[in-house]
């Protein structure tokens, strides 16, 4: 199998390209994968705020999705389900991070920022002049955030994901969405206050 | 929803954060992990299908033999026995059919006296009645003495043959049961059958009953008559042998009536038993004795 476009799916909408590829069509989960990849990897990397990690994570999750093709049904859209998979993945993996790692503000150091380089192919010379610093603290700061708040900012703010679909994927009421969004960025802006203040 | 436009400015600033695209080597990987995982599949459906047989292998495996032989040999030997015991029932069951048949010749050829053997306990119980018809003639009445009815019914049910001297009631016994009878008080009989106290024989006087008196004449008779009995019990121990152990020949008889009317010890009499001899018929002729040593050989 070979991942490579195929046109004859290119006007297939996401529920049918994986019913397409639930009958062992792998063009349609090329399609798949060609249309996911981006999104999924930098949902993953604001995730966990590692481009490696987050790499891997999106290749266990379209492997997972693979595996378990016959697990979708139409109830869903299939971008909730196959975001719920990537947050499954992400949690478990940052449950065994945390085993050995664990990461709270008071470890945050703003001088050391050798995890959260951003590769040059990322970001120009020129962004990372201007707007590089800030996303960087954006991105601490988010790293920062509880995972409860974390998980519906990257969906709403970052993915610009729907509520409804943010609660299916949450599997959490529609109000506690919404609530925990606004908390989050709350919570959010405190912390870019702190990590702008020795800067400023 | 005045919680949604709250924090409109974090929300923007999240949205313009650069978009992070995949690596090169992203599908590359991607399309590895795939291969790899296909080919897992593949081997895990291999080992799937070969764990049925690899299942039979440990079941039938070498460290099973020794224990699979000695169950074997053991399944053997308990097989070989009970065909062993089976092979003896069958013997014995022919052993006993065949004289079966030997019996049911004897009652089908009654009359033939020189190919039929008939058995002891028969014979004596004919002798003993022809000795009581013939006392009977000598008397010339209706009525038959006790003596001779206890004589006959000692005699007569002798089904069932001791080992030692099979069917045979000795001149001793019969001699013991007379002398029994001796001492016992005569009493009338009915031709009904029903016993009479002498003194109400001589009160009644009803005719057609033997009186103490008749019965004493009679006894006296019988008495009189002892030695032709004791002669005629001699005759019937001296015949006895005569019919139990065919190969006697005349002298051995008459010999044996010479010392006594002992008969032949079993010694010689086991020595003079032919195992089988052939009736006319060709069927087997086996005599008890044989039998019985056959059954001993047998337990």
């Amino acid at each position: 199998m070979l991942l490579k476009s195929n046109s004859a799916y290119k006007n297939y909408t996401d529920e049918q390209l994986i019913a397409e590829f639930q009958k062992e069509k792998v063009e349609a989960f090329n399609e798949i994968v060609l249309r996911y990849k981006d999104k999924l990897i930098n949902f993953l990397f604001r995730y966990t705020g590692n481009r490696e990690e987050a790499e891997d994570l999106a290749q266990d999750t379209f492997l997972k999705l693979y595996k378990s093709k016959h697990l979708y049904k139409e109830i869903a859209k299939f971008s909730t389900w196959f975001y719920t998979i990537a947050i499954n993945i992400a949690k478990t993996n940052l449950r065994k991070k945390k085993n050995y790692n664990s990461i709270s503000i008071s470890d945050f150091d703003p001088e050391n920022e050798k995890d959260f380089d951003l590769k040059a192919d990322v970001l120009s010379p020129e962004e990372t002049a201007q707007a590089g610093i800030e996303n960087h603290y954006i991105q601490q700061a988010i790293n920062s955030l509880d995972e409860k708040f974390k998980e519906v900012i990257i969906l709403r703010d970052i993915q610009d994901m729907d509520y409804e679909e943010i609660a299916e994927i949450m599997k959490l009421p529609l109000g506690t969405v919404k609530s925990r969004i606004n908390r989050g960025r709350e919570k959010l802006k405190e912390l870019l206050e702190e990590i702008y203040k020795p800067n400023s | 929803m005045e919680h949604e436009n709250e924090h409109l400015d974090i929300r923007e600033k999240l949205l313009r954060l650069p978009k992070l695209q995949a690596d090169e080597n992203f599908l590359k990987r991607l399309q590895i992990q795939i291969d790899i995982l296909d080919s897992e599949e593949k081997t895990r459906d291999v080992v799937d299908k070969g764990s049925v047989s690899g299942y039979f292998k440990n079941l039938f495996g070498a460290r099973l033999v020794p224990a699979l032989g000695i169950s074997s040999i053991v399944v053997v030997a308990v097989l070989a026995y009970f065909i062993l015991i089976d092979n003896k029932n069958a013997v014995v069951d022919s052993m006993t059919g065949n004289k079966n048949q030997e019996t049911i010749i004897t009652h089908e050829k009654p009359a033939d006296e020189n190919s039929a053997p008939k058995t002891q306990a028969q014979d004596v119980v004919k002798n003993e009645t022809n000795n009581t018809n013939e006392t009977q003639k000598q008397n010339s009445s209706n009525t038959t003495s006790i003596k001779d009815k206890e004589l006959t019914s000692s005699i007569s049910p002798a089904p069932e043959v001791s080992p030692s001297s099979p069917g045979i009631t000795t001149e001793k016994d019969i001699s013991q049961n007379v002398s029994i009878d001796a001492e016992r008080k005569p009493v009338g009989v009915e031709q009904s059958g029903r016993l009479i106290s002498p003194d109400e024989i001589e009160k009644s006087g009803i005719r057609g009953i033997t009186s103490l008196k008749s019965a004493k004449s009679v006894k006296g008779d019988t008495k009189n008559n002892s030695d032709d009995r004791n002669k005629s019990s001699e005759e019937m121990t001296s015949e006895a042998p005569k019919i139990s152990a065919p190969p006697l020949t005349e002298q051995q008889q008459e010999r044996t009536v010479k010392e006594g009317g002992r008969g032949i010890s079993d010694s010689k009499k086991k020595a003079n038993i032919k195992p089988k001899r052939r009736n006319s018929d060709g069927a087997v002729d086996i005599n008890e004795s044989v039998l019985e040593t056959l059954r001993d050989k047998l337990k």
